[in-house]
């Protein structure tokens, strides 16, 4: 379980976040509020990408920032914008980012191609990055997040820029998988009918 | 016409303003002042910034300002080159640029008008620079700011606004926007340095030929033909040589060709801009034969466990450096011509050419900000940039490997240092710049300068 303990992010003189306690269990959680209220923040606060300013993120009972290499280890993280090296294939860039992950080359291909499958990029896969659209790139930025066994992913809005029909493809992807799952959404009906927490943050959280 | 001048203004204005707003410009303009430092050394210390036919050059307010424009001139240009290329503006917003209906004349002068500027703004504190340290290296009655100021300047300002034209120039064509425009910056570049040496040759050459102004004043002014110019080197004999710059770069001949250089370079910006190719939306080869929706499999995904190594991530460099697959038989079979053939002059600038694009691309290629945000969140992520550059070290040896027997035979131990500059120097030189600059730019444009001096050894 990812635990927040009155987290507070401040950026100079912007208080983004500010005394929020949670805590995600495993299943789909939905950050939802309004546009600038800390959402994305608060991700990259689970996701150990920032370290918060005031409280504390644990993770299984332990300080995330004193444990990041094993958290990391079944971190899967999609963030809204990846500036991918263009000129290299989806496949290319999957496999690499395996490498990252530590996973070794023969299950990268085959988990890397069934994920390009699901997200419908099976026969895009030989193509180079430059050549996607951006819902193209959205779905291979979610499908490196997917690789491995990841026991949390932190997806930030991963279904923006995707048609109805794709979105509710990459959401059966999300919601069968065992894991913790964040994501942020603004398309809450896009989820109807399927079971979910929700974390609302107020605009009054914010300066 | 208000509306072409409402555009071009507009234009110059955004792009100024990148420049303005990014650190990479203040930056520079605080290492200006401490460059200045190193560029205008004591006389009679252990090194000279510039010397003639082994001989110091006079100091005056006038050689000062000389001085600073010819390492602006020929030095600096190319790094000037690197600010435009992979800078603030090194990604234009052409998906909403191309389809303005602004003329594309004012938005490429706009362009070309603020990159010089923001140049100019460098070399105005590198005179101003100047100024102060002539206050320590003049007696007091002697120094004259405007004087070095405008020997600067009419050297270094053209020169800056043809490397700018240059930079939009090629950002008007598809296959010079990339790769393809640095190479043909660094022979463009070189051709130019060329034409101005010359003059030390022939000293009746018209100053117009003389695009980056460094060589006209200097052979101008002195009765003396110029065997030898070198930059940043020893004095050997100790003499001091007198010139006349003042007079050099304020000829009339001299003037008209500055001015020429200023509006020719402006022109030219123009009638590219007529030939402007807009971006491509599409694929730029049928990569993607996709016809119709997209296919979603209903297959679970496998789990894939984390079970694999640094050596998995070895591998994976391995095969993007070998990107396209070409390179792997053409590197192999240059590799292999080092049994036969000498590495010095033929095989060693051959392979330090093929890898010097593979390695820069692929230093720079996961230094996005938000790529390297994501890669250091990976469990190898902290490792990545070690690996690469053992990746690198690794490929670039093994191609010297037949070479290091035929010299190892031949007993050619000197070329033994080519085979350490290429196997273990070039990668660590582009990885460490592609790692910093977070481009592949400064990398490619500073090895093909060194490559050019290593052909000529």
């Amino acid at each position: 379980m990812l635990d927040l303990n009155n987290i507070g992010q401040r950026y100079g003189k912007k208080q983004v976040l500010s005394d929020l306690t949670h805590r995600f269990e495993s299943g789909v959680s939905v950050i939802t509020g309004p546009s600038g209220v800390g959402k994305t923040t608060l991700l990259r606060l689970c996701a150990s990408a920032e370290r918060p300013s005031q409280g504390e993120v644990r993770w299984c009972g332990e300080v995330l920032s004193r444990t990041p290499r094993a958290f990391r280890a079944g971190l899967g993280y999609a963030p809204q914008r990846i500036d991918f090296p263009e000129d290299i294939t989806g496949m290319d860039f999957l496999l690499h980012m395996a490498a990252l992950k530590k996973i070794g080359l023969r299950e990268a291909k085959s988990q890397g191609r069934a994920l390009l499958d699901r997200l419908g990029l099976g026969r895009d896969a030989d193509g180079r990055i430059r050549t996607y659209s951006g819902g193209m790139r959205r779905r291979l930025g979610l499908a490196q997040a997917f690789l491995g066994a990841p026991d949390i992913l932190i997806l930030d809005e991963p279904t923006a820029e995707l048609d109805p029909q794709t979105a509710g493809h990459v959401n059966d992807l999300i919601f069968e998988k065992d894991a913790i799952v964040l994501m942020t959404t603004h398309l809450a009906e896009s989820l109807s009918g399927r079971s979910f927490a929700t974390l609302n943050i107020p605009m009054a959280q914010a300066d | 016409m208000t509306l072409f001048f409402e555009s071009l203004a507009t234009h110059t204005r955004i792009q100024l303003s990148r420049h303005l707003r990014s650190p990479a410009i203040w930056i520079l303009a605080l290492a200006a002042p401490i460059a200045a430092r190193f560029m205008l050394p004591e006389q009679g210390g252990d090194y000279s910034i510039m010397s003639i036919n082994s001989a110091y050059l006079a100091l005056d307010p006038a050689t000062i300002g000389l001085q600073l424009g010819v390492i602006m001139a020929v030095i600096l240009t190319p790094l000037a080159y690197i600010f435009l290329r992979a800078g603030p503006t090194r990604r234009q917003p052409w998906q909403a640029d191309d389809l303005t209906p602004a003329r594309r004349t004012a938005q490429m002068l706009g362009h070309w008008i603020a990159d010089t500027v923001s140049l100019w703004v460098l070399m105005l504190v590198l005179g101003l620079a100047g100024v102060v340290i002539s206050l320590f290296r003049l007696p007091l009655s002697d120094v004259r700011p405007i004087v070095t100021l405008l020997c600067l300047c009419l050297i270094a300002a053209p020169a800056l606004a043809v490397i700018a034209g240059l930079r939009t120039i090629f950002s008007t064509r598809r296959g010079l926007r990339g790769a393809g425009g640095d190479v043909l910056f660094f022979f463009v570049w070189l051709a130019l340095l060329l034409l101005s040496s010359a003059f030390f040759a022939t000293r009746s050459a018209p100053p117009i030929l003389d695009v980056f102004g460094f060589a006209a004043p200097l052979a101008g002014t002195t009765t003396e033909r110029i065997e030898s110019l070198v930059i940043f080197g020893p004095a050997s004999s100790g003499d001091v040589l007198s010139l006349d710059a003042w007079s050099g770069v304020m000829s009339g001949d001299y003037l008209f060709s500055r001015l020429f250089w200023l509006v020719s370079v402006g022109v030219l910006v123009a009638l590219f801009a007529q030939i402007y190719a807009p971006h491509k939306f599409k694929a730029l080869r049928p990569e993607i034969v996709t016809t119709g929706p997209p296919s979603f499999s209903k297959e679970p995904v496998p789990l894939a466990s984390a079970n694999g190594s640094l050596i998995s991530l070895f591998l994976s460099e391995i095969q993007l450096v070998l990107r396209p697959r070409i390179m792997i038989p053409v590197l192999l079979i240059v590799a292999a011509a080092g049994v036969v053939l000498p590495f010095r002059g033929m095989v060693g600038p051959a392979l330090a050419l093929l890898l010097t694009f593979p390695f820069s691309q692929q230093a720079a290629r996961w230094r996005g900000m938000e790529m390297s945000k994501l890669s250091a969140l990976t469990p190898l992520g902290s490792s990545a940039v070690f690996v690469r550059l053992v990746a690198m070290v690794v490929l670039s040896t093994a191609l010297c490997l037949p070479s290091l027997v035929n010299i190892t035979a031949s007993g050619a131990t000197d070329q033994m240092l080519d085979i350490v500059a290429i196997g273990l120097g070039l990668p660590l030189l582009l990885t460490a710049l592609g790692y910093l600059t977070r481009s592949a730019v400064t990398g490619r444009l500073i090895a093909l300068i060194l490559w050019y001096g290593y052909l000529n050894i």
